[in-house]
């Protein structure tokens, strides 16, 4: 992921300077969208696991790209931007979703469970269920790190450069998350 | 290059999760041409709550425009001339209140009812003119009046008519009784005539 975007830094320069015309800004941003929306989508799909839930946060996610295009000073790299608004963004979307929630916390986990069973755009197994529920158990930087790793394959200084956390905390975080995973999967699973 | 890296680290942290770990393109999928179809659809969204955000501006500001008229208008200068007009106003409802308001209605009924007008008038009819009183008057009233007036000046007049004739009748008999002698008056009286009878007496 992270080399073909650092190979694609012309890439991100040519949307950038036809962003920054009023006359070529659709262009520039639907370029924008075209270059970056599969990737995006993935990241908050591990994070909020439903189809509909990821379709909703990524229009939220570029929406505010929209509007906030015209303030982006260039100090990051445009996808390091983006990538931080998507993980905001989903984050926020899951505070609100957990709100509104009626079931029970201590049913939480049977209810996401239940829920990606149900889900017709999920295909996976017992063990891939039970891993998308122990992330929901972790505190929210350690799943976020461990997104970012395990699914997204960033290096720790990309995502250090996302969550503006050190890489030495980013790799102790992972660690930490990785161990919780398997207690979890390994104690459920059968 | 970085994928390698990733799965040696996963391997050494936990060998059974790095057995589990699958493409998740495997495991999750998604519509049809979803990604074929989302730019549209976000541009679609993006120009929808454009217009909506267009039309909320659009609102504030002519609540805001209203907003600040009203400001302006209660600025200092404008509030003096403001305050003074509505000082106006209402001293100018007690002052100019009209005479036949429902209170003043009122009070002069009440004064009519325990007769204290007619009672002023009774003392100060020297401060009244004929004029004045008689234009206050109904029409009935003023011939009722009139013909009260020409009873008495009738009455008076009969009075004195009758006063006149009986002097004029008395000097008459005076003049005749002297004429008369009163000696040759009684030689012609009876004892008869000089009897008392019982309807002469009271």
């Amino acid at each position: 992921m992270l080399k073909s975007a650092e190979h694609n830094k012309d890439t991100e320069k040519k949307i950038l300077s036809q962003l920054r015309k009023p006359q070529s800004f659709e262009k520039g941003f639907r370029f924008m969208v075209q270059t970056y929306q599969e990737r995006l989508y993935w990241h908050i799909r591990q994070l909020v696991n439903l189809h509909d839930d990821a379709d909703e946060v990524l229009q939220n996610t570029f929406i505010k790209v929209y509007r906030g295009i015209k303030n982006f000073r260039g100090d990051a790299q445009l996808y390091t931007w983006m990538y931080r608004i998507a993980t905001n963004e989903a984050l926020t979307f899951l505070k609100k979703k957990k709100k509104r929630a009626t079931v029970d916390l201590d049913n939480e986990e049977s209810g996401l469970i239940a829920t990606l069973e149900a889900d017709r755009y999920f295909d996976g197994d017992k063990a891939t269920l039970l891993l998308q529920a122990a992330l929901e158990e972790l505190p929210e930087k350690q799943r976020q790190v461990f997104v970012f790793r395990y699914y997204d394959e960033l290096s720790y200084k990309e995502i250090s450069k996302i969550v503006g956390t050190s890489v030495g905390g980013l790799k102790a975080s992972y660690h930490h998350a990785v161990k919780k995973i398997e207690i979890y999967v390994r104690e459920n699973i059968d | 290059m970085e994928k390698k890296k990733i799965n040696k680290e996963l391997e050494a942290l936990s060998p059974f999760l790095s057995n589990l770990k699958k493409d998740k393109k495997e495991e999750f999928s998604m519509p049809v041409n979803y990604f074929d179809k989302f730019e549209d659809r976000l541009m679609h969204r993006i120009e929808e709550e454009a217009a909506l955000s267009t039309e909320r501006h659009s609102e504030e500001n002519t609540t805001n425009s209203f907003l600040s008229r009203i400001k302006s208008f209660f600025r200092p200068h404008y509030a003096i001339g403001f305050s003074t007009c509505l000082l106006l106003i209402i001293g100018s409802i007690y002052v100019l209140k009209p005479v036949d308001s429902p209170t003043n209605l009122d009070t002069i009924e009440g004064l009519l009812a325990d007769g204290s007008i007619d009672t002023y008038i009774y003392n100060h009819i020297e401060d009244f003119r004929t004029e004045d009183i008689v234009a206050l008057l109904e029409v009935d009233e003023v011939a009722d009046i009139q013909e009260d007036i020409v009873g008495e000046e009738a009455l008076n007049s009969t009075a004195v008519n009758t006063e006149k004739t009986t002097e004029t009748i008395q000097s008459s008999m005076d003049k005749a009784l002297d004429a008369v002698a009163a000696d040759d008056l009684l030689d012609d009286l009876t004892e008869e005539d000089l009897e008392l009878m019982e309807d002469d007496l009271f």
